[in-house]
């Protein structure tokens, strides 16, 4: 190539560079489309269902792209770091929240928010809000809310003239007396990846915590925390054969398919495990708040999960996004959330509307969850901890090794991951 | 081409510009043939040292996705994350199921390849179905086997508890690992069992024939004559088992997920959980180039041998 043509090629590259960085910065105004990341859940079928009817009276399609859990943290993430508007929205676990926000891959919605009357904010529980905010600040809002509650079966309870726990002594005798009677006493997540979760619930629930509020230093080494972990060891004893293995999905399939009397799950699980399709518990289960003992110092609380939804930072139509974020989860559209089988948004006119308490039972125990409930700590550094943790559950379930021995490796770990980035000096 | 010499000596000028014309060509042909393997460098150069060489650069530098500068920490990831019990234990799991994967896929690969070459009545078709297994997605076959041994509701559970037995294979370390190395073994016999077969189709009958008339039974014409024939496809073929099983990943991440405790979790295992769970790009790189450098010997061995 000669020299003119080389610099005709140089400047059309240029143009052509200009041109596209231009096109990624400036909001073109009303778009035809937007694009939301979500994970194959209720949560996402109900925003699909939504956006139907969304395109039908604005003209908007909004085009989901469904990813494996694991990788859902990532895209969002990869999206803003690359400055791609690949996606517009994304349902977020609101325990990765922390890393995302750090990342700067989701934007504040607090200007949204405010004034914004279609979507009424004040419509949430103080907690449900937090639950949504990092550092005080909202990026995201409430999609679903799931806190973990009491499940238990109907049909068993009545056969052996059980009620649902209040505390967790009353769950281990409820677990022993359905033991005897040849069911299933407690249905357990004791995995190497994901148990934390359901022994750090455990913990909240009994007057403990992980980290110490004031000064993040982990409490593992504490006394309440051997005695909850001594307790979610015992109730393995009367789980199924393949408890001291099980993730929360065989969990729940023991919990659909066999006579499993008892569990602490998620109650965004509730269309899962009455559906009559593929449940022979369909039908027969009911839901009650956490047992809730006071065994450690804190307040005994339920622990809050849950999905929200927040707008990708690298997103040209922001102010699109949230339109259709502040219309699809209103008020308005909770029967909607619901027909499709979706847990909707927990309002206080939601989860106190007797029509959706007779649809759905467990709105009761997840409304009042939200409002005392407290959510795991909110730091970038917790799938790190949940792993460190559910590693050393696994190993003293199984033998491998001693309750004193476990936490004591639990508390180191979480201690160098917290030391390694700066979050405790002590 | 000829030229007229002005000074008598016509021969050595038309010699030296047949020279000359000689190098040009040369010359030529040497750029031409340049210029058909730049787009193969330029290839290598974009998916395997640039990739490689950022990798290196990352593994000194405090880089994540979520925060850190990329700048520059020298060996502080390696401190942190490579010389630490964590990587030395998995990098343990890993070389236990490196040694059990290559014993179980040899011997079984060994045992259908003699089977397959001679070739008795169907063996094309028993061929085919044996080769079935390598050509599925090693997470669909995960998903598949981790059924399959769910004690509660999988198919092997049931059985065993006809005979009265109840086991949880994957709250035993031993038998998780187990587990691992059967679903390896099944997906990755086969291509042992191809290699071999190849292999064997190179030895002479006569060679076999004339040990048979000696007198040598099976194990001794396996020992003596078979064996040492094939030496050096069993190396390729063990070196190639051995740089897959390293990195073995999806059939661990789809059935214990390192468990029970951290009995089945590979280097390879913690380096994407650092990398991608935890957004550590840095101490996830750090990993990778430790284990790279940890495979030096065998890729050494494996350049050796295939003459590359």
């Amino acid at each position: 190539m000669n020299k003119r043509g080389m610099s005709i090629a140089a400047a059309g590259l240029v143009a052509l560079l200009s041109m596209s960085g231009a096109a990624a910065a400036q909001d073109s105004g009303k778009p035809s489309s937007l694009t939301m990341l979500v994970m194959d859940s209720p949560s996402a079928n109900g925003l699909m269902a939504l956006a139907k009817t969304y395109q039908s009276k604005t003209g908007i399609e909004i085009k989901f792209v469904t990813v494996p859990y694991e990788q859902l943290a990532t895209k969002v993430i990869l999206a803003a770091k690359s400055n791609q508007a690949t996606y517009d929205l994304a349902q977020v676990d609101a325990g990765y929240l922390p890393q995302i926000v750090t990342a700067k891959a989701l934007v504040p919605l607090d200007d949204f928010i405010k004034g914004d009357k279609q979507y009424n904010y004040g419509d949430f529980p103080e907690g449900l809000k937090e639950y949504a905010k990092y550092d005080g600040v909202s990026y995201s809002v409430p999609l679903s809310t799931e806190p973990y509650l009491q499940w238990y079966r109907t049909d068993l309870y009545q056969k052996l003239n059980l009620t649902p726990a209040k505390t967790w002594d009353d769950a281990l005798a409820n677990a022993k007396a359905l033991k005897a009677a040849g069911d299933v006493g407690y249905g357990g997540v004791y995995d190497a990846s994901a148990s934390a979760y359901f022994y750090l619930s455990l913990l909240q629930s009994s007057g403990g915590r992980l980290l110490d509020p004031k000064t993040n230093k982990p409490l593992l080494d504490t006394a309440v925390a051997k005695t909850v972990m001594q307790r979610y060891l015992e109730l393995a004893k009367y789980g199924t054969s393949g408890v001291e293995s099980a993730t929360v999905y065989d969990a729940v399939n023991s919990f659909s398919q066999l006579n499993v009397g008892q569990m602490i799950l998620a109650s965004g699980w509730w269309s899962t495990i009455n559906d009559k399709s593929s449940s022979k518990s369909a039908g027969l289960v009911a839901t009650a708040n956490t047992p809730l003992s006071k065994d450690g110092p804190y307040e005994p609380v339920s622990s809050l999960f849950g999905w929200v939804a927040g707008i990708s930072s690298s997103s040209t139509h922001q102010q699109a996004a949230w339109d259709f974020l502040s219309w699809a989860l209103s008020a308005d559209n909770a029967a909607a959330f619901i027909d499709a089988g979706a847990p909707p948004p927990a309002r206080i006119s939601t989860t106190s509307n007797p029509e959706f308490l007779k649809k759905l039972p467990y709105l009761a125990a997840a409304g009042q969850a939200t409002t005392d409930g407290l959510p795991l700590p909110r730091i970038p550094e917790l799938s790190q901890i949940i792993t460190a943790i559910s590693q050393n559950i696994s190993a003293m379930v199984t033998g491998q090794k001693s309750l004193d021995d476990g936490m004591a490796a639990a508390q180191d770990a979480v201690l160098n991951i917290l030391v390694q980035s700066g979050r405790y000096n002590g | 081409m000829t030229t007229v010499a002005p000074f008598g000596t016509g021969d050595r000028v038309d010699d030296a510009v047949t020279d000359l014309s000689a190098s040009t060509v040369r010359r030529r042909k040497s750029i031409g043939d340049v210029l058909f393997v730049i787009p193969t460098w330029l290839f290598m150069l974009v998916v395997g040292v640039v990739p490689a060489a950022l990798a290196v650069w990352l593994s000194v530098t405090d880089q994540s996705l979520t925060s850190g500068s990329g700048r520059f920490i020298g060996i502080q990831n390696f401190v942190l994350a490579v010389f630490t019990p964590r990587f030395v234990g998995s990098l343990g799991v890993t070389l236990v199921f490196v040694m059990l994967g290559l014993i179980v896929q040899f011997v079984l690969g060994y045992l259908l390849a003699a089977a397959l070459h001679r070739q008795l009545r169907g063996f094309q078709v028993a061929r085919t179905v044996l080769l079935i297994p390598m050509l599925l997605t090693p997470v669909v076959v995960g998903l598949v086997w981790n059924f399959m041994f769910n004690p509660d509701l999988g198919i092997i559970g049931a059985i065993l508890s006809l005979f009265g037995v109840s086991v949880n294979f994957f709250a035993n370390a031993s038998l998780a690992i187990g587990v691992i190395v059967l679903i390896d073994s099944w997906m990755f016999t086969p291509f042992v069992m191809l290699m071999l077969v190849a292999g064997m189709t190179g030895i002479s009958d006569e060679v076999r024939q004339a040990a048979s008339l000696d007198g040598a039974n099976w194990w001794q014409l396996t020992r003596y004559i078979v064996l040492p024939m094939l030496k050096p496809v069993i190396t390729v073929t063990l070196v190639v088992r051995c740089v897959d099983i390293v990195r073995l990943f999806d059939t661990i991440y789809t059935t214990t997920k390192g468990g029970p405790g951290t009995a089945t979790s590979t280097v390879s295992l913690i380096s994407y959980a650092t990398t991608f769970q935890y957004y550590d790009f840095g101490q996830g790189a750090a990993m990778a180039i430790a284990l790279t450098v940890l495979m030096f010997p065998v890729y050494f061995l494996y350049i050796r041998l295939t003459k590359v």
